[in-house]
């Protein structure tokens, strides 16, 4: 009953966070640059209006069914993903199966973007897709060097074993430079600055977003919110010991998001091919020698 | 009880009569040759089954050995003689329709001549008597490479007769020196008396006879006329001379070898000298443009792996030795064969200007991937089967070196297979320049079908053929001493 | 001699037939789907027979050889003749009226003769005979197509007849060390062998195996041999053909050496035999996988995708856990599925558009959704994306690399997965999504002989996804009857200790997040449909005359990182390998400079030289 109750709430409780956080970051930037910035609740207001436009512009049956896989995969990764008091499907699919769903939401935006038939949205996808590359590289590889000293690949025990340790045990304490190098791959999965070559509306107005708008655009601001709690849990479950209660786990979103959104107001944009290359030469190399300190 | 003395009778006996009755017969010569080549088949297969049960001993003239002169037919001179023989009989069917024009005579009694000498080699049980029957079959070849008259057979054939004369030269000197040292020219009587002789005069006799008969057998470095007269000979006579005139002269080698001088102990030498006359040969013929030179050189590679496997100084060695020879006969033959007509019809020697052949002469050119496929060791053909052989009975021999050996064997078939394959693609190519090329005549197309039939079926009947060429590998290497034949 | 007889002279019997009728095209097609279609159930109805042996009645050197049916071959079996009648059906209208179609089935029976002949074959050289005839069989196969097939099919056979030498040389040495050819005889005696004469005996096996299986650095004949030949081709060669060098290492690796033998093969500390192989499978998995995203042919893309997916069933079979033998062997299969599903819709594209050039395709999705459909399924197999099959083959393979302490493997098959991603959306992309030419606006959907095969491998690429157990049944089988641990599979996907997979409630959920997804999307006010020049243009008009597409260097910004690392070797050592061999021969040949003279300075020398080596043997 429990479970049910979790399956139900859960992707409203993380959107509506998810939402205000995006809200928070317009500000917090804002406030940086010394812009009084839109009110927190704006992003909602923003979803409400796209999904009431009255003309919604489709491409062809694809575009349809993207917008469909996108969000559908974004709510996939998150029930496997364990949050405080929920882990209920993190028995039936590991680490490993969610470093993998979580490019179900990516390929579905980049078929549906692709039938829209618009260079700046094939652009964007290109990009996207080499910044993959770059970010998804190190990071997989601390995860694995972290799986293999636990001996698990299951992100729900990897919680375990962290929070039996105390603060001592998290893994950004026990194993800093996997901690340091996934926490940079981090900032290219969200997509901020400097590594927001995907979007980069001055140069490929907006990307993949160009042919997308009115409920389309709608629900790719939900999947947005979602994804992006999504994928600082994970970094919260392997790094930074979990979340043993909800004030727990919203306190480490915020310090954690903070501090990316920190760097993603003082940063200009990285060239798509630099972007890249920064990322293989310094979490890379971090996390290689991170792992070689586990093996000797 | 046939007697084997007709094998060298029937056709020297033609050959004569066949050139003082040529005015009278004009163009039937051929049947008459055909006739006699056909009467020694037919003796050559009935002696098998008698000489495997017991060496045949013939005396000439009624004065026994050791002053008299006799031939020797263990199976070794049997299994040969029949490959021979057939093999005679079937180039001389292609002949029929390739050799055209009015003194056709001429080659027909060459051709006899040369299969009297090939017979008379590895028969005669007297050594002076070797080197009677090796002159007939040299010279008789030197004339048979010119025959075409052209500019490049008699270029070829002078080389050929230069060497080949160096090469007889040396023969003699040897045989002078065993005369000298023991006083007979029997073989029998020699093989028990060599081993008395002092190791100096040993050497030198055995330097003079390898290299003397290396000529001819195209061992590395003494083949150098081979390329030139296998190349610009008739197609149908590059095909009796690689077919089996070198493979003779290689085989009387490893005789003396293993049973007469009973030296084993150069066999490690012999085996090197084999696998470096395979390389050399495999490599030359990689970047031949002339199809006939890529045969002769692939000829050099085969007489190299043939004679690498018969030094192994082992039964399976010879054994699989042998059943190369097999192979590289029929297989070769097949080349040579049907390269003759590509060159006929086409007019030209460079392979590249064969291209689409395939459409146009279907059947010679499936033929020719067959003898291709056969001499490359492809199974299930005859040539894996020999080949599979040689590389146990190398394996066998055992140690770094003989594994050293396989791997450069392996190499050369390699290489082998890459120029062969080339020539394939050309045949087999799509676009095609040549227009009014047509099959070849039904005759010689027969005879390359028969020989197809060796390398196609000989693995149905590998019992039997081991069972002979396990005979001749007895009789080299446990040196049945002729004299107790007697 | 019954069933195993019947498989291959019924196949023997469809060379026959082709060669025979090699005139009517109508003919051959039909004898040869029926011949297939009983081939594959000859092959499925094998399986009470497992264990059973039939001999060739008469003996080779002395030896019994023959075939025998076990797990492995069974599993093989199964793959080959079905993925072979797929093609055929795929093929009767593909392959109708083009130019060089005459040998197209022959070939084709040819080739099956031979890889049926050597996975069913019970000792070594029944295994080299059949061998051979594959390797001349392909060799026919590739050469089909013009003048680049001939090209390409030679560079080929260079490597494979280097293979088959080096087998032969391992064939024979095997058989001088054991007196046998029988593998079961041989797996006996391995014990009794000395370890680095095993060593020596299982690199040259090894190596052999992995020139077929276009193992990096001896892969380069593949990527050309296979896309310059008929597209169906493409499919069957990069679906089976490679795949049975890896049965070659699996059977030498587990079934004839045994995974205890090989493990004692230690060369440094961790280091052992298994490690240094892993490596060379790492390598197979990153470097073809990274040339594929240069490629601009469809055909080709996915030719060097081939082997990349080689190195994943590699690196599953080197980390020698039940769970990486089993993904390995799996694998396999799934590859199979996807990379064949792959190449029939590229070949439907080809059939109606006439080219595989991915700058000049786009659009197509509108055109042909069934081939978008069944694209879109493979390269999620191929990307290894769940639900679908390559994800979990690919899992099981991540997670034996990551718990037996591999990370560098195990990271080695991560960046190949990135790679593959990368390609497979280019591929895709550039010819089904983006702006459809004006010239393709008359292209159709293929019919239904071509939709079937299909939407058949559609069916096993999901379903082996969310149903992976239908297949590990079989092969915990074979690798208990190859004496290794099962893995502990279920219908759904594995049960272990530490983190499990469920690959029916991923998908359900997946499914449930789409549900729900599509209730929010219906909330929304009904979208309209609008053509591809309804579009954003910066302010601009856009019409057909203008091409307002994005797929030429696609990957531009990567190229440009990864430029500076592309040296080609193995390009380059190939060719100084050409030129020397042609140096050496070009002066080999000089020596035969016919010149009388020098040739009797040889026969002096000769004697000379003769002299004294004798002088020192006698």
């Amino acid at each position: 009953m429990n479970t049910v109750l979790w399956i139900v709430f859960l992707p409203i409780l993380l959107f509506v966070i998810g939402t205000f956080m995006l809200g928070y970051s317009r500000k917090y930037v804002a406030r940086i640059e010394r812009r009084y910035g839109p009110p927190i609740q704006q992003v909602f207001y923003d979803i409400f209006k796209l999904m009431s436009k009255k003309t919604n512009i489709s491409h062809g049956w694809m575009h349809d069914f993207a917008i469909l896989m996108l969000l559908g995969g974004t709510l996939l990764t998150m029930y496997f993903v364990p949050v405080p008091g929920f882990h209920f499907f993190a028995q039936y699919g590991d680490m490993l199966v969610i470093m993998y769903i979580l490019l179900i939401p990516a390929l579905g935006m980049a078929l549906g973007v692709g039938e829209t038939a618009n260079p700046n949205g094939s652009i964007g996808i290109s990009r996207a897709l080499m910044m993959l590359a770059g970010y998804d590289i190190p990071f997989v590889l601390t995860f694995i060097g972290f799986a293999m000293i636990n001996h698990t690949t299951s992100m729900y025990e990897l919680i375990q074993v962290q929070q039996a340790g105390g603060f001592a045990g998290w893994g950004l304490i026990s194993q800093p430079l996997l901690g340091i190098a996934a926490l940079i791959a981090l900032q290219g999965m969200l997509g901020e600055k400097p590594f927001e070559v995907m979007v980069a509306p001055h140069e490929i107005a907006t990307g993949p977003m160009t042919e997308m708008g009115g409920k389309f655009l709608g629900i790719m601001m939900i999947q947005h919110a979602i994804s992006i709690v999504v994928e600082l849990t994970i970094y919260i479950n392997l790094f930074l010991g979990g979340a043993v209660n909800w004030f727990d786990y919203l306190l480490k979103l915020f310090i954690l998001f903070t501090a990316l959104i920190s760097v993603n107001a003082v940063f200009g944009r990285f060239r798509t091919d630099d972007a890249v290359r920064f990322m293989w030469k310094i979490p890379l190399p971090l996390a290689i020698i991170g792992i070689l300190f586990i093996i000797f | 009880m046939v007697n084997p003395i007709l094998l060298i009778i029937i056709p020297l006996g033609t050959a004569f009569l066949i050139s003082t009755l040529a005015s009278a017969l004009k163009n039937t010569t051929k049947y008459l040759a055909l006739l006699a080549l056909l009467a020694n088949v037919w003796i050559s297969i009935s002696l098998l089954p008698e000489v495997l049960q017991r060496p045949i001993n013939v005396i000439i003239a009624g004065v026994k050995p050791p002053v008299g002169i006799n031939l020797f037919v263990g199976p070794l001179g049997a299994v040969f003689s029949v490959i021979i023989s057939i093999a005679g009989v079937l180039i001389l069917l292609y002949s029929f329709k390739y050799i055209e024009g009015e003194q056709q005579h001429k080659y027909y009694t060459l051709f006899l001549l040369l299969i009297t000498g090939s017979h008379g080699m590895i028969l005669t049980g007297d050594v002076f008597n070797l080197f009677v029957f090796f002159e007939i079959l040299a010279i008789s070849s030197y004339i048979l490479v010119g025959y075409a008259g052209d500019k490049n057979g008699f270029e070829a054939a002078v080389k050929y007769l230069i060497l080949g004369s160096i090469g007889s030269i040396f023969i003699l000197v040897a045989i002078a020196l065993i005369y000298e040292g023991t006083g007979t020219l029997n073989m029998a009587d020699l093989a028990g008396k060599f081993s008395t002789l002092d190791p100096a005069r040993r050497l030198m006799i055995l330097v003079f006879f390898i290299t003397g008969m290396g000529v001819e057998a195209a061992v590395f470095p003494l083949n150098s006329w081979l390329p030139d007269a296998h190349s610009s000979a008739p197609s149908s006579i590059s095909a009796v001379l690689s077919g089996f005139v070198i493979e003779i002269a290689l085989v009387v080698i490893i005789k003396f070898v293993y049973t007469i001088f009973a030296m084993t102990e150069v066999l490690g030498f012999l085996a090197v000298a084999g696998v470096i006359t395979l390389l050399v040969g495999e490599f030359a013929a990689f970047r031949q443009s002339n199809i006939k030179r890529v045969l002769a050189y692939s000829s050099i590679g085969q007489i190299g792996l043939i004679l690498f496997a018969m030094s192994l100084n082992s039964k399976a060695g010879i054994n699989a030795g042998m059943m190369q020879i097999i192979n590289h006969t029929a297989s070769k033959s097949i080349l040579f064969l049907t390269a003759g007509y590509m060159i006929v019809k086409t007019g030209s020697y460079q392979f590249s200007d064969y291209r689409g052949i395939a459409k146009k002469m279907p059947v010679s050119s499936f033929f020719f991937v067959l003898g291709v496929l056969s001499l490359l060791g492809v199974p299930p053909f005859f040539g894996f089967f020999s080949k599979l052989n040689i590389i146990i009975a190398a394996l066998h021999a055992g140690g770094a070196f003989y594994i050293t050996m396989v791997f450069l064997v392996l190499l050369g078939t390699i290489i082998e297979s890459i120029y062969f394959l080339k020539i394939l693609q050309v045949f087999y190519a799509r676009d095609t320049a040549i227009l009014d090329v047509k099959e070849a005549p039904f005759l010689p197309l027969l005879s390359i079908a028969l020989f197809s039939l060796v390398i196609l079926l000989g693995f149905l009947f590998l019992p039997q053929i081991t069972s002979y060429t396990g005979n001749i590998a007895s009789e080299l290497v446990t040196k049945l001493q002729m004299a107790q034949v007697f | 001699m019954s069933i195993v007889s019947n498989l291959l002279l019924l196949t023997l019997l469809g060379v026959l037939l082709n060669v025979i009728f090699y005139k009517s095209e109508v003919v051959q097609k039909y004898i040869s789907l029926i011949i297939f279609a009983i081939l594959t159930y000859l092959s499925i109805v094998m399986y009470p027979l497992v264990g059973s042996h039939f001999e060739i009645p008469f003996l080779i050197a002395g030896q019994h050889i023959g075939f025998t049916i076990t797990y492995l071959n069974y599993y093989f079996a199964l793959m080959i003749t079905g993925i072979t009648l797929l093609t055929v059906i795929f093929s009767l209208k593909f392959i109708k009226g083009k130019e060089g179609n005459t040998h197209y089935y022959t070939v084709l029976f040819l080739k099956t003769f031979g890889m049926l002949g050597v996975i069913l074959s019970s000792d070594l050289l029944t295994f080299f005979v059949f061998w051979e005839i594959m390797s001349w069989s392909t060799f026919a196969l590739m050469s089909t197509g013009g003048e680049p097939a001939h090209r390409s099919a030679f560079k080929y056979f260079v490597f494979a007849v280097t293979a088959s030498m080096i087998l032969m040389a391992g064939v024979i040495l095997s058989y001088s060390l054991f007196g046998s050819f029988d593998f079961a005889v041989i797996h006996g005696k391995m014990a009794s062998l000395s370890l680095p004469m095993t060593g020596f005996l299982l690199t040259i096996f090894i190596t052999s195996f992995s020139i077929e299986s276009a193992v990096f650095p001896v892969h380069s004949w593949l990527p050309d041999g296979y896309s310059n030949t008929f597209t169906t081709f493409t499919a069957y060669l990069s679906g089976i053909s490679t795949r049975i060098g890896i049965y070659g290492i699996i059977l030498f690796l587990f079934g004839v050496f045994g995974i205890q033998t090989v493990d004692k093969l230690g060369i440094i500390g961790k280091i052992n035999f298994r490690y240094v192989f892993g490596i060379f499978a790492a390598l197979t998995m990153i470097v073809p996988t990274f040339t594929a995203l240069y490629q601009h042919d469809a055909k080709k893309l996915i030719a060097w995708h081939s082997v990349g997916q080689g190195g994943y069933m590699l690196i599953g079979l080197a980390s020698g856990s039940a769970l990486g033998i089993a993904g390995g062997m799996f694998h396999v299969l799934n590859h199979m599925a996807y990379v064949v599903l792959i190449v029939f819709a590229i070949a439907s594209v080809e059939y109606r558009t006439g080219t595989t050039n991915l700058n000049k395709l786009g659009g197509l999705i509108k055109k042909m959704p069934v081939s978008y459909l069944a694209l879109l399924f493979g390269i999620i197999g191929l990307a290894g994306l769940p639900p679908m099959n390559g994800f979990v083959s690919k899992w099981f393979i991540y997670r034996a690399l990551i718990l037996g302490g591999y990370p560098f493997l195990a990271i080695a098959a991560v960046i190949g997965t990135l790679g593959t991603i990368l390609s497979v959306y280019k591929l895709i992309h550039n010819m089904f999504l983006g702006q459809l030419p004006e010239r393709y606006n008359d292209v159709k959907e293929v019919g239904f002989s071509m939709q079937l095969p299909m939407w058949i491998l559609m069916i096993v690429v999901l379903g082996l996804g969310v149903y992976p157990g239908l297949a590990m049944g079989l092969i915990a089988k074979i690798q208990v009857s190859l004496g290794l641990a099962a893995v502990p599979y279920a219908l759904h996907g594995i049960k272990a200790a530490s983190g499990q997979l469920d690959m029916l409630v991923v998908s359900a959920v997946f499914i449930g997040g789409i549900a729900v997804t599509w209730i929010i999307y219906l909330l929304g006010n009904r979208r309209k449909h609008v053509g591809q020049y309804n579009n954003y243009a910066g302010g601009n008009f856009l019409n057909k005359s203008v091409a307002y597409n994005f797929n030429y260097e696609f990957y531009a910004a990567l190229e440009h990182v990864i430029d500076p690392y592309r040296k080609k070797i193995i390009e380059r050592t190939e060719r100084g390998i050409a030129s020397v061999t042609d140096a050496v021969s070009e002066y080999i040949r000089r020596i035969y400079t016919g010149m009388i003279n020098t040739y009797g300075i040889y026969v002096v020398t000769a004697f000379v030289v003769t002299i004294i080596i004798l002088k020192e043997l006698i």
